[in-house]
């Protein structure tokens, strides 16, 4: 972590030493409209109704438990945690991961998940605790069952314990599929409590609102340049919206449709096409009985999403915060670092995109100097991770204590 | 011939409609003029979200009876960006020219426009405004 400070105590002191001349930008009422919409930081807890051990702190401390329970996996050596570590934003630091076999996508970061209204790069999942399951079955991942997930649950003492303790004084469920789920719903409940640190650009947001000059000041012209970008001629900010920096929706950004294999071979990987597919069969949606509240707001988009042959090739908009953590970059990790994000965008292949997909990407033709003030901007919105990594230490402990 | 005939006199005999839910039009409804009826749109919540689900209580105000148009469709797009929601918003039909449309939701900031089409006496008609979503 020490080292992660002195690299960002150099990207923007070298970012603001190229550009000492240049004065921080005047932001317009757009800009600064969309400053605000940024934070605030962090957000509110809202639990997710359909899951009823949201915000349980009973819960928090099973899924805690699970996240780094291997035995959730065929071979009894894959966790969740090895392809979200701590560390590494809870993302693995490969372009591709590797499960029982070598997976297509990389592995996102999970801070600040539960912002988001879709999870996976395709949307294929509608709550975080769907998204658990996932992982566990498929036969390339986790390649757990159903069964051997509710055996652990009944047979491990100090899990059946935790158990016990999240299902809050009820019977603990006896059919598979229910255990299953419910180990499912406590990951999520975990997963709930991840979220990024605030940053300087938090604290530029907000002085930005309390018209703060001294505390502006403070955060680098450089940065502020970036911002400007960003909010400006850029247009990032009309997908990476909002407190996460993400609409939480789909967009191809004109990278390559194809995946290669080892052997050389390629395959078309169809993205949100086939996502919207996968989610409307999956009986663990928002609309199938496992939904503990079917009235609710979230249920909508779920209802109401349809496919469309612009959603070949899209891919969820990430959050951008606690970015610097999370290389390599983009669903296919063809991007080893953030610069080479930057340039993709500057240099955009404009044939590659669809014809029928979002009209306003073009390349945006950077300069060295606008490079390293997106950069800059970019790197603001990642503070120490030491902190979450700590609180996942202690639930651990927690649940060892209270079931040893 | 005759039933033409009779289509017209029905259009000039019977009143126009519905009157009362048309008075009182709230002051944050969307009022579009159209060439031979108005339509009042209202959001639920209000004002329109931007990146959340919303719904619109749609009610047609003096349109004649007889040529009532059907409402068979809510969609929007964004004109600049050439594409429109990822959702398909649904129609549900509450009383005569007044209906709800669910699922719509605003996806990206900037200009949306709204298109409600219509059909009556076999004729389509479109009405639809711009919106600003911030």
């Amino acid at each position: 972590m020490m080292l992660f400070r002195v690299w960002l105590a150099l990207l923007l002191t070298v970012t603001a030493c190229r550009a000492q001349a240049v004065e921080p930008p005047v932001f317009d009422a757009t800009q600064l409209r969309l400053i605000r919409s940024f934070g605030p930081w962090p957000p509110a807890f809202h639990p997710d109704t359909g899951n009823p051990l949201s915000g349980r702190p009973s819960a928090v401390l099973l899924g805690a438990a699970l996240f780094g329970e291997p035995r959730l996996s065929k071979d009894g050596g894959i966790a969740c945690q090895s392809c979200h570590q701590p560390q590494q934003g809870w993302s693995d630091g490969q372009a591709r991961s590797r499960g029982l076999e070598r997976l297509d996508r990389n592995a996102p970061g999970l801070l600040d998940s539960r912002l988001q209204r879709w999870f996976g790069w395709d949307g294929a999942s509608d709550s975080l605790w769907a998204a658990a399951i996932r992982p566990i079955l498929d036969p390339r991942e986790m390649g757990g069952s159903v069964v051997a997930t509710a055996t652990l649950l009944r047979g491990d003492p100090v899990l059946a314990c935790l158990a016990g303790h999240a299902a809050d004084g009820a019977q603990l469920a006896q059919n598979d599929e229910e255990l299953l789920v419910l180990a499912a719903r406590a990951l999520a409940a975990f997963q709930e409590t991840l979220v990024s640190p605030r940053t300087a650009f938090d604290d530029f947001r907000d002085a930005v609102l309390a018209g703060d000059r001294d505390a502006m000041a403070r955060y680098p012209a450089s940065a502020q340049r970036g911002l400007a970008l960003f909010t400006g001629r850029g247009q990032c900010a009309t997908c990476h919206s909002g407190p996460a920096f993400s609409n939480g929706e789909f967009h191809d950004t004109g990278l390559p449709f194809f995946i290669t294999d080892a052997d050389g071979v390629r395959r078309v990987d169809p993205g949100r096409h086939r996502g919207i597919a996968r989610l409307k069969e999956n009986p663990f949606n928002r609309l199938g009985r496992y939904n503990a509240d079917p009235g609710s707001a979230a249920v909508i988009p779920v209802r109401h999403v349809v496919q469309q042959h612009r959603n070949w090739g899209e891919f969820k908009v990430p959050t951008l915060r606690s970015l610097l953590f999370t290389a390599p970059y983009m669903h296919d990790g063809s991007k080893p670092d953030l610069e080479s994000v930057v340039r993709h965008y500057s240099e955009l292949d404009e044939d590659r995109l669809h014809s029928d997909g979002e009209a306003i990407l073009r390349p945006l033709r950077l300069d060295r100097q606008e490079i390293d003030d997106l950069l800059a901007f970019l790197g603001s919105l990642s503070a120490s991770l030491d902190a979450p990594a700590a609180d996942y230490a202690a639930r651990r402990a927690d649940a060892r204590r209270l079931c040893p | 011939m005759r039933r033409a005939l009779f289509l017209a006199a029905t259009l000039l005999v019977l009143p126009v409609l519905p009157a009362a839910a048309c008075e009182q039009i709230p002051i944050a409804a969307r009022v579009i003029e159209g060439p031979r009826f108005k339509l009042v749109v209202l959001s639920d919540p209000m004002p329109i979200p931007l990146n959340a689900p919303f719904a619109f209580d749609i009610r047609l105000c003096d349109a004649r009876m007889a040529e009532l148009p059907r409402l068979v469709r809510v969609d929007a797009w964004m004109p600049a960006h050439r594409h429109g929601m990822n959702y398909a918003p649904s129609l549900t039909k509450l009383d005569w020219g007044h209906y709800r449309a669910e699922g719509l939701l605003l996806h990206m900031p900037g200009e949306w426009e709204f298109a409600f089409d219509f059909i009556a006496l076999e004729r389509e008609e479109q009405l639809s405004f711009r919106f600003d979503a911030q």
